[in-house]
């Protein structure tokens, strides 16, 4: 089937994709969490059975819950502590459910992958998943600044780990400033990739809001209601919030394997397994 | 049981002096809507926007149906009937194709994807704004520089297009050739437009030049561009940082980021055509099927932030 640089994963409301989940509960206190079926559409493109997915910041583990039910390794850290009981029960859930891959939790800094306990996962990681994670809002260029430089220096960290042929996927909601004005996240993501080693080879749009019929039903909150009401009568209409932005990087010799594995057509029907890592 | 009408002593339970029997009004199911107190409920535009849900028949035009539909979401999202829209398009999309092999012009002049952004005017006109269509041309630069200072215009008010499209007379209407867009803070309000609609291509952003078209902005205004990520050797370009540093350099503020959707929805799904792009061998890539709309507002206060003119070059 194509994948298509949209992806449908509003179609459940954020507390079913839970449930369907298996998450603990408690979960949902994640605000800044990776929705379950956007994890499971990024796991499902990006790897392959038995590998290994990291989220350096997994919150309350909804990546790695998607990870073992998919059939993959997971590994995540828990910076902040709070997370850590709550993703290690989502871990410990989806191996209860049946998940056989190994999943791991620490509750450590993503400076540990640089360490000598992480020597074991150099070049074995097929994809890093997370999201960029801003504590406490979101509100000012300096915030802005602030949450992009911490993700960058994680994906300093990561990009050692990565796998040939491996993936860095960063989730990220859009956010407004007090003015109003949208924070621009793509461009300091981008930059901040590129400082790492990495290239930017997609950006995705993982909706959040329900295809139904032939429309396209939000999920919007109160909040964000009551702030577009606000902003159509003293103005111009905020657009209500229906994605989420989706980066995806690789490493710059990888994504130039890829573009010229793309323009060699497939010899006698047969796919060239050429880009097909060996994790 | 079921008592019997006939039945002597019910009969006999109800004197003559009883009162006769008052049937009891029972709430009945309400009929009328609430009535309408004159409130409208605004329209809340969300984040993302299918754009080819309409059939629309592929005619002689350049102007493709999404992009149609995109124009037409923009107009009536951002503005009210009366106020004035201008679409802005580069030279480089009109270009033949034929003229390639002639004069050796880079591929860059083929009709791109937003081509024919002028064809919308007559759509717009019919949504009652008025309308002005005008083509913007880059420096030469990479080109052989035929089309620079090349400026065609045509501009009309609701009524009039109304009365000119009776006539098919849109080509007749107000056209100046040989002058360059110079809009100054000085140009009288007549010529502010509440709405500018532009598309840029990632690979052609020198013609860019917000801080032209900010001056054209009334202190409400609006500018739209549609663009889209561009990928080269494996490498995606995405456009927005560049066009959000020159439109914040000319006094424009950030507003929204919208993901305009070629694919259409039915059935609760995107519906993709399997022929639309050959299966390849390729690792994990998405087929792009969205393009983006960028939405720059004036600032509420002056900026002090104006320098170089807005300019990409």
């Amino acid at each position: 089937m194509m994948q298509l640089s949209v992806w449908p994963t509003g179609q459940r409301d954020p507390l079913a994709q839970l449930r369907d989940a298996g998450c603990v509960p408690g979960t949902e206190t994640d605000a800044e969490r990776i929705p379950p079926q956007v994890a499971a559409h990024a796991i499902a493109a990006y790897t392959r059975p038995g590998d290994l997915v990291l989220d350096p910041d997994c919150g309350a583990g909804t990546v790695l819950a998607e990870a073992l039910r998919a059939g993959r390794h997971a590994l995540g850290l828990a910076p902040r502590g709070r997370w850590w009981k709550l993703a290690r029960a989502n871990v410990t859930a989806a191996k209860a459910a049946g998940a056989w891959p190994d999943g791991s939790v620490l509750d450590a800094r993503p400076k540990v992958l640089t360490t000598v306990r992480a020597a074991g996962l150099l070049g074995r990681v097929g994809l890093v998943l997370t999201s960029l994670r801003t504590m406490p809002d979101l509100t000012t260029a300096e915030a802005v600044e602030a949450a992009t430089a911490e993700l960058t220096v994680t994906l300093l960290h990561c990009e050692p780990l990565l796998c040939s042929g491996g993936y860095v996927a960063v989730v990220a909601r859009p956010r407004r400033r007090v003015d109003g004005s949208l924070a621009d996240l793509v461009t300091p993501l981008i930059a901040g990739g590129a400082s790492v080693g990495l290239v930017p080879v997609e950006r995705c749009i993982a909706l959040t809001a329900e295809l139904r019929g032939s429309r396209l039903v939000t999920r919007a909150s109160l909040a964000e209601r009551r702030a577009a009401a606000r902003a159509h009568f003293t103005g111009i209409p905020n657009a209500v919030v229906a994605h989420l932005e989706v980066l995806v990087f690789q490493l710059a010799h990888d994504a130039e394997l890829a573009a010229a594995e793309a323009l060699q057509p497939a010899a006698h029907g047969v796919e060239n397994p050429g880009w097909r890592r060996s994790a | 049981m079921t008592p019997s009408h006939d039945d002597e002593s019910s009969s006999n339970k109800h004197g003559a002096a009883d009162p006769p029997t008052i049937p009891i009004s029972l709430p009945r199911r309400r009929t009328k809507r609430r009535a309408n107190l004159g409130h409208r409920r605004p329209p809340r535009p969300s984040t993302v926007w299918p754009c080819a849900q309409d059939d629309l028949l592929a005619g002689t035009g350049l102007l493709a149906g999404w992009l149609l539909t995109a124009i037409i979401k923009v107009v009536t999202t951002y503005t009210r009937p009366g106020q004035r829209v201008l679409l802005l398009e580069p030279a480089h999309y009109l270009a033949p194709s034929t003229s390639r092999q002639t004069r050796g012009v880079s591929a860059g002049l083929l009709p791109g994807p937003y081509a024919g952004l002028h064809e919308a005017g007559w759509t717009v006109v019919r949504l009652g704004r008025g309308v002005q269509t005008q083509t913007a041309v880059a420096d030469p630069g990479p080109v052989d520089g035929q089309f620079g200072d090349v400026l065609n215009e045509s501009e009309a008010d609701p009524e009039a297009f109304a009365l000119s499209a009776a006539t098919d007379e849109l080509a007749g209407l107000s056209v100046h050739r040989g002058a360059r867009p110079e809009p100054t803070s000085s140009t009288p309000g007549p010529d502010r437009y509440d709405l500018v609609i532009t598309a840029v291509e990632p690979r052609a952003l020198d013609w860019f030049r917000p801080a032209d078209w900010a001056d054209l902005l009334t202190s409400t205004g609006t500018l739209v561009v549609i663009t889209h990520g561009h990928r080269e050797s494996g490498r995606l370009t995405d456009p927005a940082g560049s066009l959000l540093r020159a439109a914040h350099r000319a006094g424009l503020r950030y507003h929204d980021r919208i993901a305009l959707l070629r694919i259409p929805v039915r059935d609760g799904t995107l519906a993709v055509s399997t022929m639309a792009e050959p299966a390849s061998a390729a690792p994990a890539r998405h087929l792009a099927v969205h393009d983006d709309l960028l939405v720059f507002t004036r600032q509420p206060e002056p900026t002090t932030a104006i320098d170089g003119g807005g300019d990409l070059r």
